[in-house]
């Protein structure tokens, strides 16, 4: 699995929405478990999947996939 | 010891495997999978209900899966409802919240002082050392007020935890020699939540600030306390999770009673029969002391009323000879109600012993150093509790120290008696009649609110609660900044509500939004477009207060006619029925949008605890 297979998977999976309905464009209005409860556990299960740790300002701006992947993205994970 | 170590031997192994990977990793995804797993096992129906009510001072919702999981590894059927809004009065007294609505068997209450005294750790350089008297007297006394208010109300067993040291604080060398400090408030708070379970059988202790003590991964995220006041680390809240199960056991299904032990290498160090009496290890030095100290705690366990059972593969006069000579251990062979010293197959020896003794084998706990004997036991005879530790005499110390197996709270027969699955009319009343307390109580908040008008400086915090405000929000309507800073420049009534009380200032926690209806109709009428509440604001009147606010604008304004819509969704039950409470009078109503209307001029009354600071909006 690529790493953005993992994202979504990982996105999936804290939202139990299926993976292959995701897109970077997928978004806290787009899935409905991702609330404010959501956001904490998806942004710890990142955190554990992807081994690495977001800063405390960064966590604010993650509403879409795509700004999570690009977070990932600037933190050395290789989406190429 | 982790929660795989506890009774889940009757689960599937996938289930066990699950358990596992949610422990040693922590994240939520492994967690969710390991209590749906638990869910489908047959153990967890057959086995007792347990519901536990939580209202906490900090947030904990993410994290109710890994705590149910935790309590999942107790025999019991768990559920836990949390109420994290920093609501503890609300929730404690009033028999309408959410904790009390739901059939429970217990209440625990989970505080720190990050909360009860925000003003001592936020403003500690600039307090004088009256001022933090005062705020530490304030928090004590609020904490002996809630709990004569609820003991006087409820029979539910109340669980107050003891407040965990401030790691923000931790070694500020001036504040910890500072009189009346951090350390000198937590240490007097939790001096009050003893004496309080101390002077009232109904309350119990639960140790919170001893598991962040035991905690070894690091109990505290500073990032989620700052991000969403989530201070539990997600790799930590499983073993808080097993914590509770620990703590909860007694309530949830019949203790252990007895406690048979094996004796070489677990009750001393060597083998009687190969090292002799002389070679034995036991003593005051190491590596003896560390079998001194399980003698003293199985000793202890006596003490205590559990029934002591011998379990040894040894000759029986060279044990009572041992015994004799060694005259000086903690444990003597009177302290045993049955020894059996054979060669014959322990479990043997054990059904003969229980069944003398005319208990029940899932009565006993059996340890022993050697895994082919706890692996026999198992096979043998499945109902006796077997703990997966014996070879490290550190382990069996920590278990015995911890007791979970024969935990008491002190309880009283009441208390033991489960409360029935829901709390019965009679107690319903008199929890309505503490209403009276939770009123006393609000009082006692010297609550202020003031409204202003919307604008510049409050857009953005108001744009983010329309964004993130689920639970008490009429419409749901998610505008941005540039929606509400078109709003203003248009007509209509626009406001914000902060809110402050003595114990801190709650800043910005509530919006509303009223936008004139324009060619509808002859008289001026003007429509609620939003109306929405912080959670931690809930509970207090501040609807009310918010509400007559808007009416006395509107009536000022010119405006006849006031209409509002409740438009459901998954999360906003609870304001459903806000607009009939309020006065208004219900015109159309579909399964997921009630209208309502409110002819003008009309008196709404705020409630006269809280003070309106200015009303000019």
């Amino acid at each position: 699995m690529n790493n953005l297979e993992t994202l979504f998977e990982t996105v999936g999976e804290v939202f139990k929405v299926d993976p292959s309905t995701l897109d970077e464009s997928s978004s806290q209005d787009s899935i409905e478990r991702w609330d404010s409860f959501g956001m904490i556990n998806l942004i710890n299960e990142l955190e554990m999947v992807f081994e690495l740790n977001f800063n405390v300002l960064e966590i604010v701006e993650f509403r879409t996939i795509g700004i999570i992947k690009d977070a990932l993205k600037a933190k050395g994970v290789d989406f190429s | 010891m982790t929660p795989a170590s506890w009774s889940i031997k009757a689960w599937q192994p996938e289930a066990r495997s699950l358990i596992r990977d949610a422990l040693e990793s922590g994240r939520p995804s492994a967690i969710a999978a390991a209590l749906d797993a638990a869910h489908k096992q047959a153990a967890i129906h057959q086995a007792p209900a347990f519901s536990l009510g939580i209202s906490s001072t900090f947030t904990l919702g993410p994290q109710q899966p890994a705590l149910e999981l935790g309590l999942s590894t107790i025999p019991s059927n768990p559920q836990i409802v949390i109420s994290d809004h920093d609501t503890i009065e609300q929730d404690l007294l009033d028999p309408a919240s959410p904790l009390l609505v739901q059939p429970l068997d217990a209440l625990l209450v989970l505080w720190r002082a990050e909360e009860l005294m925000a003003e001592l750790l936020r403003r500690r350089h600039m307090l004088s050392k009256d001022q933090r008297h005062e705020i530490i007297d304030q928090a004590a006394g609020r904490v002996q007020q809630l709990v004569s208010a609820y003991t006087e109300a409820s029979p539910l067993p109340l669980f107050l935890s003891t407040l965990p040291s401030s790691l923000m604080m931790a070694g500020d060398v001036m504040e910890t020699n500072q009189p009346a400090g951090i350390l000198a408030a937590i240490a007097r708070l939790n001096e009050t939540v003893l004496a309080c379970a101390a002077e009232n059988p109904g309350v119990h202790v639960f140790d919170f600030a001893g598991w962040t003590q035991r905690q070894k991964t690091g109990w505290y995220s500073s990032k989620m306390d700052f991000v969403a006041k989530q201070p539990i680390a997600a790799q930590a809240a499983p073993f808080f999770g097993s914590y509770l199960a620990e703590h909860f056991r007694p309530l949830v299904g019949p203790m252990k009673k007895v406690l048979a032990v094996d004796l070489d290498n677990t009750l001393w160090g060597g083998v009687l029969g190969e090292d002799g009496i002389a070679g034995l290890s036991i003593g005051q030095d190491y590596p003896g002391k560390l079998y001194w100290r399980v003698q003293e705690l199985v000793a202890s366990l006596k003490a205590r009323g559990v029934i002591l059972i011998l379990l040894s593969k040894n000759n029986a006069a060279d044990m009572e000879e041992a015994f004799a000579t060694r005259s000086d251990m903690p444990l003597s062979l009177t302290d045993f109600t049955v020894i059996k010293a054979n060669w014959r197959p322990k479990a043997d020896n054990l059904q003969e012993a229980i069944d003398e003794l005319r208990l029940g084998l899932d009565s006993v706990v059996f340890i022993d150093d050697q895994a082919i004997e706890r692996e026999a036991m198992r096979f043998h005879l499945p109902d006796v509790e077997v703990p997966e530790i014996g070879e490290d005499p550190l382990e069996v110390i920590e278990m015995l120290a911890q007791n979970p197996w024969f935990a008491r709270y002190g309880l009283t027969d009441a208390d033991l008696q489960r409360s029935e699955d829901y709390l019965r009319e009679s107690e319903r009343r008199k929890l309505r009649a503490a209403s009276s307390n939770l009123e006393t109580f609000l009082r006692s908040l010297e609550m202020r609110m003031t409204v202003d008008p919307l604008g510049t400086a409050t857009i953005p915090r108001a744009a983010q609660m329309c964004a993130r405000t689920n639970q008490f929000n009429v419409t749901t309507k998610r505008h941005s900044e540039a929606d509400l800073a078109a709003f203003v420049a248009d007509d209509g009534i626009y406001f914000t509500a902060t809110l402050s009380d003595r114990f801190s200032n709650q800043g910005i926690i509530a919006l509303c939004l009223g936008r004139p209806i324009n060619g509808a109709s002859d008289v001026r009428e003007i429509e609620i477009d939003s109306l929405l509440i912080s959670c931690r604001a809930l509970g207090r009147g501040v609807e009310r207060a918010l509400f007559a606010a808007f009416v006395a604008s509107a009536a000022r304004a010119g405006y006849a006619r006031i209409r509002a819509s409740f438009l459901k969704t998954k999360k906003n039950g609870q304001c459903e029925n806000l607009f009939a409470d309020l006065g208004m009078s219900l015109e159309t109503s579909g399964p997921d949008a009630k209208h309502y209307v409110l002819e003008l001029p009309a008196t709404v009354d705020a409630p006269d605890w809280i003070e309106f600071a200015h009303m000019d909006v």
